[in-house]
This record gives C-alpha cells, structure tokens and sequence, in this order.
C-alpha cells in the first residue's frame, strides 16, 4: 500500500529550455556604464546620432552624466558637423549637450 | 646581446606572461607584441626570463585575449590616423571577430576592459562596436532589461529635463 501511496507523489514535470540568446541576455546584463573607464563607454557611444544620444542620455544618471560630459563634446562636435545636413534643429540640441552657437569654431 | 637580427627576433622568443590569479602563459612575442603595454615593457626591460605580471588580466580572461591575439598576429600595424577614421566610419564586424566575442556580457566587458588596459586598440574596438550593435535599434526600456540598467531618475527628475528641453522631444 505504502509504495503505491509514494508513486503517487511523482509529478513529472516537463520544463523548456529557453534559447542560448535568452540565458546571455536575462541572467546576466552588465551595466556598462559602471563597469567600465568613461572614455571607454564614451567610445562605444560615439558612432550614435545625436538624437539617440538625447534618448540614451535617459537610461540612467550615469549615462546622463557621461552624455553630457565635457569628454563627450568633441564626439558629439563631430557628430553635428558630419549631420549638419540631415539633422534641422541642431541649434537646439546643440544646447542640451552643453554648446553655445558661438562654440562651433573654436577648437578643434 | 643577441646575435638574431631585429626582424628574426620577433617570431622566435617568447615572452612569459602572469595573471592576477597567479597562471602563466609562454606566448610568441609576436603574439605579446598585439599588446602595446607589453610591447612597451618588453622594450624598456629587453630579453628577460622573468614573467610580465598583469595584475589587472585574469587567466580565463587572457586566454581569451591571447586567443585573439594569435589569430591577428599577423595583422599590419594600422596608421594612427587610418585607425582613428576607420574607427568611426564603420559598425562593421569580421566573421572570426563577431564569433570570437560571441560571449556573455560579464566576459564581453571583461575583454574590453583588459583590451584597454593591455592597450590592444583593434580588439578594444571589436568589443566596442559589439556593444553598440546591441544597443543600435532598441528602445530605452529594451535597452535597461539587456544590461541591467536602472533607471534611478525619478519621474519628477526626468520630466524636468525634458521640460528644459522640450524641443529636442520628439515633434
């Protein structure tokens, strides 16, 4: 009677296996932006466009703080004058990330 | 001290390097020679039998790091200014490097940071280019789950903000 009673108990449970690309992402994201040196994530940050940078600059204080910086100026100095073109209200963004319209000449 | 000439010298010593965690590994100099830091060293200090101490590279991570290094070994040196401008104009990956750094984001970070420290400026950049690729084409949220970033601005601070901003907002 008894081992009856005790196979009862056995629930065999069937559980997925989620994809490689889930176990990488969910279990172990790395916050970057304290991880590494910030001329480091600034470099990894220096081919976006400005606008993406506006929005990324939202992520978190850090990333704020790094965006904004002033060793993230001459990225984004270039950045402008390779998108002068495609990019309208430059002067307004220019403004967020710290410049007056009178910075553009100097330097560099 | 030799009696090699200089071009013969690179392929043939090797140079011993140690990790943090107390391993040693008999590497070509060429191999060495990827890395600008131990390069330098090697330089200032010349033929030596004693191991370069890495106390900022772990085992598991200079393994890897080596892994790259042999299968570039080979690679011309780029010109400064050609790195710099190739640098920004692509996001573009090679095969063996995009499988190479097919690795989780502790080691991906690890890689970037010891390439960094060794001063490997091409391999530094691969895992440069790999993180932005994971961030290019998501939305902010997607982006704080992937690396676990949390968002500590307050509601009242990011409106803020975006107040003082208002016309970079979207229109």
């Amino acid at each position: 009677e008894d081992e009856e009673e005790d196979e009862g108990r056995y629930i065999h449970v069937w559980i997925r296996e989620p994809s490689p690309e889930k176990v990488e992402y969910e279990v172990k994201g790395v916050d970057f932006s304290k991880v590494l040196p910030v001329e480091v994530t600034v470099e990894i940050l220096s081919s976006f466009h400005p606008k993406t940078l506006y929005s990324l600059s939202f992520l978190s204080k850090t990333f704020h703080a790094i965006i904004t910086s002033a060793s993230f100026r001459p990225i984004l100095r270039r950045a402008f004058l390779f998108r002068e073109k495609e990019f309208n209200p430059a002067h307004t963004l220019r403004a967020f990330f710290g410049f007056s319209d009178s910075d553009s000449d100097s330097e560099d | 001290m030799s009696a090699r000439g200089e071009a013969e010298q690179g392929s043939e010593t090797n140079v011993t390097l140690q990790t943090s965690d107390d391993e040693q590994f008999k590497v070509d100099r060429d191999v060495a020679n990827r890395s600008v830091l131990i390069r330098n060293m090697l330089e200032d200090v010349g033929e030596s039998e004693q191991a370069i101490p890495l106390p900022n590279v772990s085992a598991n991570v200079l393994k890897k790091v080596l892994e790259w290094c042999e299968h570039h070994k080979k690679d011309p040196e780029p010109l400064a200014e050609d790195l710099d401008d190739n640098r920004r104009k692509t996001t573009e990956i090679s095969d063996w490097d995009a499988k190479f750094i097919q690795v989780d984001q502790e080691m991906l970070f690890e890689i970037i940071l010891a390439a960094n420290y060794l001063d490997i400026k091409p391999l530094l950049d691969v895992g440069c280019k790999t993180v932005a690729n994971m961030i290019k084409g998501k939305q902010p949220e997607e982006i704080r789950k992937l690396f676990n970033i949390v968002n500590d601005f307050t509601p009242e601070e990011e409106a803020q903000i975006k107040k003082e901003n208002e016309w970079a907002e979207d229109r």
